[in-house]
């Protein structure tokens, strides 16, 4: 049970990758909305006001036009002289002048579907029209109407009425917008009004088909707050739907005004050439719905790029732990004292360069690891090859039955004292061998052993061998490993001093040299020539005999490299082996 | 965590999974109309009016389709206009409401030509699950949800105030009404002879109806002027007897001893107004009556039962010829055909 809770890389970087990319993604979010819903908001009413504003000035158009058909109207001769002279006219002359101002105004009415009505009045009464059908309403009195007051106020100029019902033609009750202007004498006099009607197709065409989206529509109003267009312009009137009028009247401006249900915003647009405001609705609530679409749409965008963004970083991630986990498994291996380690234990890692060169970098160990137990195999094989080699030389058959010989003939000479030493010095020759499992022992065995071994050969060899054991007491403490001496002075009698004519001699000296406990074996046999002086270390050791090779190596193998034997001397000159070991006790 | 279950992801199906949620992502920013649901087109909805006549020439029925049409349009109907020809012929106006049911629409609104025969067509109706409402006049019975129109009595009230201040202590009064039996005009009728009743009785003739024929009416006039000389004024209850009433005083030349006050406002009655042989009008509001019904058949489909009214009264004006060209009254009057 851990008390604190530990995470794995894999758990780390997903979850800081993932956090980030929310972060990160949720910032982008907020700030694209805000400024997505601001520019859409922007675009949508200016576009708006820029539709209002070109509608203004279409509408504005279309009344100076009329305005100018009317003054082209007003200044014809035909209308001149029938508002200069028809009240004091006779019938059949009104009737003349009657018709040339029908005729000129046929023409016009003709062409143009917009217009209802064009009509001269004079202040007496009389009346023209532009067709014969139409007539004067007795009843209308038009000097009390606007249109009429207006124009003759403005002695000239144009007045433009607000929509409203033109009752002056008999049977005749249109909805018009009427342009009325004063017909008028070169002194500034007034004759009469020419009145121009404007039915409502083409301000129907110029509002109507405005489409401003987002279910919006625009209106327009005089200066009195007087509907002049609205599509709905039936239901305003009959007041079962009501518009916004005075905030806006005559100003360019936008405001938001709400209903409680909704709200919507007005942009109005003030002209100084009709004296007329138009003004465009748009629901803001499509303004809102519109950005909520907006948000779903970025929101739904940052989910899927964060679903896409966690997946990728859990596999690389799962790319990056795969081959760390590995190496965690094989190291567990290592630590559970597995000692049948393979080489290349992790096999084919793919992966980041650091997994690989870390994965490269423990195959390495794990194989110096395992060469290094090798050779300490080796090494342990070779020691143990060698102790045997040893045991086996210590009980030499040729040296054992050549002593035991020796002990027959002396006693069959009767020598029972030679009998008693040399069977006492093998024994105790043997005895000391066999008891001994030790690689080392004390110096004083040896030394004690080796002088066992020189009592037998020199009672065998008389006076052919001599020899001489110097080595100071204090030295016989050192260790030394067995079968040291034995070996070598071996090879010294039998390769020196036994091919030589006459007595040799062996000398044995043990000292101290730089810490180092230095034994020269010493014999002058014949010697031994440079060639076999190079290879004797090397030279396999005949048959029974464990060699001075052996003896060498294993001084190595015990105690290092640097220690061991050498040879010196020349041929016919002696030889001497110096034994070379660390002074331990 | 749940990403040690992903363990077993392996790049070949972790890599397609990543791309497909991108591949998603960007159609999503390429395709964003995919993805919004249009504005709820709502299934259309439907009303049957059964009005008391389909024939053209009345300016009143004419405006109340206008009003039908606008709300129809604003609140989503379709709209279908069933009936007899003739106001007088109850039977094809119990047809026409049979007619209807068998269609099964959303709600049917009546006017009926008969208020007494129409009430078990109209039960059926509601029997059947359909809205009932009623407009201009209602049915017997308690079927209707609603009830637009003018306040008939009132209307009949106002008609004998108008009259009342108008005319002498002198002279009889005729009353003319187009259909008899139906609820708006015996209602006006009783309004009407109930606001004359400070009047001598014997000044007051018994009613007569033109069954919707606005010649019949003028006939039936000029007959009661021959029996009665000294006739002073006249009551007529709609367009059909207005006019019959103006053509015959306009004829008769008698505008100046005669005050004629009707209702509705026909362009021929407006013209009269002018003229001075009707003295003054009460101008109902079809084109609202139209536009109130189909309102508040979506208020009453919407479940908004308790919100609306039993009856809606879209009102009335009284129009003289001093102020039929204000700017009010001329919305009133004159229906806005741009």
């Amino acid at each position: 049970m851990k008390r604190r809770k530990e995470y794995s890389i894999q758990q780390a970087i997903t979850l800081s990758f993932s956090v980030l990319t929310l972060s990160i993604v949720s910032a982008a979010l907020i700030i694209a909305y805000r400024f997505t819903i601001e520019e859409v908001q922007n675009v949508s009413t200016d576009y708006i006001s820029q539709l209002i504003s070109q509608v203004n000035d279409n509408v504005d158009q279309y009344v100076t036009y009329i305005e100018d058909v009317s003054e082209v109207v007003r200044k014809n001769s035909s209308v001149r002289k029938w508002a200069a002279e028809v009240d004091s006219a006779g019938p059949a002359t009104t009737m003349v002048l009657a018709d040339s101002v029908i005729n000129q105004l046929t023409g016009i009415v003709n062409v143009r579907s917009d217009v209802s009505t064009i009509a001269a009045f004079t202040p007496s009464g009389s009346a023209v029209f532009d067709s014969r059908e139409k007539s004067l309403n007795v009843h209308a009195r038009y000097e009390e109407t606007d249109w009429y007051t207006e124009a003759v106020k403005r002695g000239g100029d144009c007045f433009v009425s607000s929509s409203h019902v033109q009752n002056v033609v008999a049977d005749r009750y249109d909805w018009v917008v009427s342009v009325s202007r004063a017909i008028t004498k070169g002194s500034g006099e007034i004759m009469g009004v020419l009145l121009v009607d404007l039915n409502y197709s083409l301000i129907n065409d110029l509002c109507a088909g405005v489409d401003m989206g987002m279910q919006g529509y625009l209106y327009v109003v005089d200066k009195e707050g007087n509907i002049i267009y609205h599509p709905q312009q039936q239901l305003v009137y009959s007041h079962v739907k009501s518009e916004v009028v005075d905030d806006v009247l005559g100003k360019n401006t936008q405001i938001i005004k709400s209903d409680g249900n909704s709200s919507k915003l007005y942009i109005s647009n003030y002209s100084e050439v009709t004296g007329w405001t138009v003004l465009g609705v748009v629901n803001a609530d499509d303004l809102i719905q519109s950005s909520n679409n907006i948000f779903t749409f970025y929101a739904l965008f940052v989910l899927l790029f964060l679903a896409a963004g966690a997946f990728l970083s859990a596999v690389i991630c799962q790319n990056l732990t795969d081959p760390l986990q590995k190496l965690v498994i094989a190291m567990e291996e290592v630590k559970s004292d597995n000692l049948e380690l393979r080489s290349n234990i992790l096999g084919n890692i793919s992966g980041p360069r650091e997994a690989t060169q870390l994965s490269s970098a423990f195959n390495e160990m794990i194989a110096q690891l395992n060469q290094s137990i090798r050779q300490q195999e080796k090494a342990r094989e070779e020691r143990r090859e060698i102790e045997f080699k040893a045991l086996q030389a210590q009980i030499n058959p040729h040296f054992l039955y050549n002593t035991l010989d020796s002990i027959i003939w002396m006693a069959e000479n009767g020598d029972s004292d030679g009998v008693v030493e040399m069977t006492a010095a093998l024994a105790r020759l043997f005895r000391s061998s066999i008891s001994e499992d030790r690689e080392l022992v004390p110096f004083s065995v040896e030394v004690a052993n080796i002088r066992s071994y020189l009592t037998i050969l020199q009672m065998r060899y008389k006076e052919k061998l001599s020899y001489d054991i110097d080595i100071p007491s204090g030295l016989l403490l050192c260790s030394v490993p067995k079968l040291l001496l034995q070996p070598l002075v071996e090879n010294a009698i039998y390769h020196g001093i036994k091919p030589k004519d006459g007595p040799g001699k062996i000398t044995i000296k043990g000292f101290e040299d730089k810490g180092r406990l230095i034994i020269e074996i010493g014999d002058n046999g014949v010697g031994m020539s440079k060639d076999q002086l190079s290879n004797i270390l090397n030279k396999k050791p005949h048959s029974g005999g464990i060699g001075i090779s052996n003896v060498h190596n294993r001084i190595r193998l015990i105690f290092g490299e640097e220690y061991g034997l050498s040879y010196a001397g020349a041929l016919d000159a002696g030889t001497i082996v110096r034994v070379t070991l660390p002074l331990a006790i | 965590m749940i990403f040690k279950g992903l363990g077993l992801v392996r790049y070949k199906v972790a890599l397609p999974i990543c791309l497909c949620f991108l591949t998603v992502g960007i159609l999503v920013a390429v395709y964003p109309g995919a993805v919004f649901s249009q504005k709820n087109n709502q299934q259309e909805r439907s009303i049957i009016y059964i009005f008391k006549t389909t024939a053209d020439s009345s300016e009143f029925w004419n405006s109340v389709s206008d009003g039908i049409e606008a709300g129809s349009r604003e609140f989503g109907f379709s709209y279908d206009i069933l009936g007899a020809s003739d106001e007088t012929d109850i039977d094809g106006n119990i047809a026409a409401v049979e007619q209807a049911i068998a269609i099964k629409p959303d709600v049917i609104v009546l006017s009926a030509s008969n208020y007494e025969a129409l009430e078990d067509a109209a039960r059926h109706a509601v029997e059947e699950g359909i809205i009932l409402l009623t407009l201009d006049s209602g049915v017997a019975g308690d079927w209707a949800h609603c009830y637009v129109g003018s306040n008939n009595y009132e209307v009949g009230r106002l008609l004998g105030e108008e009259l009342k201040a108008r005319i002498g202590d002198e002279g009889k009064i005729a009353l003319i009404g187009h259909i008899e039996g139906a609820q708006s005009v015996e209602e006006r009728l009783s309004g009407a002879l109930d606001s004359l009743a400070s009047l001598d009785a014997r000044r007051i003739l018994p009613p007569v109806f033109c069954d919707g024929d606005s010649a019949k009416a003028k006939r039936q006039l000029q007959g009661l002027f021959e029996e009665h000389p000294d006739i002073s004024g006249v009551i007529a209850t709609n367009e059909d007897s207005a006019l019959g009433a103006g053509d015959a005083v306009s004829e008769l030349k008698l505008k100046d001893t005669v005050t004629v006050i009707t209702c509705d406002n026909a362009l021929r009655q407006i013209s009269y107004l002018e003229q001075g042989v009707i003295d003054a009008t009460i101008a109902q509001k079809p084109f609202n009556m139209g536009y109130i019904s189909v309102q508040t058949a979506d208020r009453l489909l919407r479940g908004g039962g308790s919100k609306v009214p039993e009856f809606y009264d879209t009102g009335v004006e009284i129009i003289t010829v001093d102020n039929m060209f204000t700017i009010e009254n001329q919305k009133l009057i004159f229906p806005f055909r741009g």
